[in-house]
């Protein structure tokens, strides 16, 4: 009889652990940039338009990704500061070339994008008021962003504004099996250190 | 005098209210007519240059439907409506999934929207089932399921219902129909076999069975799409037991046992008007008559005629129901051809046993509904109801009845309706589920 491949006391490791080493995987490095009291980020590793949204998009449809940039200093135990972000994405069939559009009360568009200026268009344009942030203090920043199923998208897009704590709800909560999400941390890091 | 006054006051008072609802419900209608926020789709500057659907044959859909899609074409895409169709087809299709798709038209103007349709699964279909709770009229629930192809369908069903007759029926029901002629002709048969249940309101008048079953050949020409004409013969033979005494009821019958064939014939007319700017209207109306005869060997010798319309209009998150039903029988009839109201459905409120204990052989009776729709699902509804049922000894009074509740977009109601009268008004709470 062939040796299993795994044991089931194996199989039980693994399926306790992966949740952290997918989260480890996911985890990627932010590049930071500081200029006037205000801190954004890039994340040239972080890739979004991909899988489902990305299909969706090119079938013509529109794709909203919510997007949370957060500040701690205590590694997330509290937030200090926190920005949200909409983003109207969609794919223009005969350029094959993303357009966005930035929703809520500052909007902004850019067209004519490829994909990796798509996404760090939308990265860049979220961002933290530094103002009153003690600048020798070791920092955390996160940014998650998630893909709007079509129904949870409608509800966003057709109740402006949008409220804070609907935001902040909807981070909070897990995310539902279908709902695709990505993350990318950065820190320790100070203030201070940080270039334009 | 003075009750008749009364009663006199009532109704301006409810026609007041009616006119007071349909106003409000229209101007709030017309406010609210505000088109959605449009989401920024980059595809919205192309031209809709063909429709297509995949994995069905279009003739499936309904006219309304392959006239809206037809409106689509030469417009600009926008992807709401085209999501707002895919729903609309998956529903009326019974889809698993129907998911719109651009692909490049013939010029870098125009685009060609795709809608792929996956069928459903299951070839077993629960609609038209129902769970309905109406206050003293208890529990009542109808679970069918039909398996339907292009040239045939089946349902088959079991029901305990108190609510749409004298009698709490409790039985099995069967249908089979097979298509002709691209589905302008069905040949069908139906067959019901129920035991009846009476409640003591009812056990002072004649004519009570015990069970009765009914064999229906039938065939439904559909001319044109949302019109169609039925026309049968009903057999149905009545046990009446020992407990029974049928000589005002059927005089032909004295040996428990009692027979009604009758001619059957409906005529429905439907039209849904599908959504034009946000705004969707549906219409329903049913002539129904049924003529017992004695020609073969009945005991019963009956004409009954009813019609039922319905209307519905729904614009942005605001909905608006009306129905209005009408009927009236005349000759030696069996009991469950009579007529009832004080249900879930007709003179909501009121209770059946109070004002049709032995059933009625006139009715007139109308409903106003008004719902609006908060969030994705739920929708609060307020509604007045309004009628009068009449003859086999009661007299003509009006009533009328106001209530309201929640209700879901997949089906599920609770509502609780008050009875406009003097002295104690009793509430009836009633909840359900409409597959």
């Amino acid at each position: 009889m062939a040796e299993k491949f795994l044991t089931r006391r194996g199989w039980l490791i693994v399926g306790a652990i992966s949740p952290v080493l997918l989260k480890a995987v996911a985890s990627l490095n932010l590049h930071l940039h500081h200029e006037e009291n205000y801190l954004h980020v890039s994340a040239p590793h972080l890739h979004f338009l991909t899988g489902r949204p990305l299909e969706r998009l090119k079938n013509g449809s529109s794709v909203l990704y919510s997007v949370q940039l957060a500040l701690s200093g205590d590694q997330f135990a509290t937030v200090e500061r926190r920005n949200f972000e909409r983003f109207v994405i969609s794919y223009d069939i005969w350029e094959e070339k993303f357009s966005i559009t930035r929703l809520g009360t500052s909007k902004a568009t850019a067209s004519h994008l490829d994909t990796a200026a798509a996404e760090d268009w939308c990265v860049r344009k979220v961002g933290l008021v530094t103002h009153g942030l003690q600048k020798e203090a070791n920092y955390w920043v996160r940014l998650e962003m998630r893909a709007e199923e079509p129904h949870d998208a409608t509800a966003l897009l057709t109740q402006p504004p949008v409220a804070l704590a609907k935001l902040v709800e909807l981070f909070a909560r897990p995310p539902k099996r279908d709902t695709e999400q990505w993350a990318a941390d950065q820190g320790p890091f100070r203030i201070a250190d940080l270039k334009p | 005098m003075s009750l008749f006054m009364r009663s006199r006051d009532w109704m301006a008072s409810v026609a007041l209210a009616y006119s007071l609802g349909l106003l409000v419900g229209v101007a709030g209608i017309r406010i609210a007519h505000a088109k959605a926020q449009e989401v920024n789709n980059v595809n919205a500057r192309y031209t809709v240059e063909s429709i297509e659907l995949s994995g069905i044959d279009e003739a499936r859909l309904s006219r309304s439907l392959r006239t809206e899609l037809k409106r689509r074409v030469g417009e600009k895409f926008h992807p709401d409506i085209f999501a707002e169709l895919a729903v609309k087809i998956k529903q009326e299709l019974r889809a698993r999934a129907v998911s719109p798709k651009l692909q490049r038209g013939t010029n870098a103007e125009n685009i060609k929207v795709l809608l792929d349709v996956e069928p459903g699964k299951s070839l077993l279909d629960p609609s038209r089932s129902r769970i309905a709770y109406y206050g003293k009229q208890g529990l009542s629930g109808a679970g069918f399921l039909t398996t339907e192809t292009d040239t045939q369908a089946i349902r088959v069903g079991y029901l305990n219902n108190g609510e749409d007759s004298l009698d709490r029926l409790q039985g099995v029901s069967a249908n089979y129909q097979r298509k002709f002629f691209r589905d302008k002709v069905r040949a069908g048969f139906q067959f019901d076999a129920f035991n009846s249940q009476w409640n003591s309101f009812t056990t002072a008048t004649n004519g009570q069975f015990n069970n009765r079953q009914s064999y229906t050949p039938t065939v439904t020409y559909t001319p044109i799409e949302g019109v169609s004409l039925t026309s049968g013969i009903s057999f149905t033979n009545y046990n009446f037991g020992t407990n029974s005494n049928l000589t005002q009821a059927s005089p032909a019958s004295s040996l428990g046992r009692g027979s009604s064939q009758s001619l059957v014939t409906t005529l429905r007319l439907h039209r849904d008007w599908g959504e034009l700017d946000s705004i969707r209207q549906t219409a329903t109306t049913e002539f129904a008559t049924r003529i017992g005869t004695q020609f073969a060997g009945g005991d019963y010798s009956f004409r009954r005629h009813s019609a039922e319309a319905r209307y519905a209009v729904t614009v942005n998150k605001q909905r608006l129901d009306t129905s209005f039903v009408v009927g009236r029988l005349d000759g030696i009839a069996p009991l469950s051809e009579r007529f009832v109201a004080g249900n879930s459905r007709i003179l909501r409120g009121w209770n059946k046993y109070d004002i049709t204990p032995m059933g009625a052989t006139r009715i007139m009776a109308g409903s106003v509904e008004y719902a609006m729709r908060v969030g994705q699902k739920w929708m609060p509804a307020a509604f007045i109801d309004s009628g009068t049922v009449w003859g086999n000894s009661l007299a003509k009074v009006a009533r009328n009845s106001v209530g309201g509740g929640i209700r879901t977009r997949d089906g599920f109601y609770l509502y609780v309706a008050f009875p406009l009268k003097e002295g104690r008004v009793e509430p009836q709470v009633m909840t359900g589920v409409n597959f």
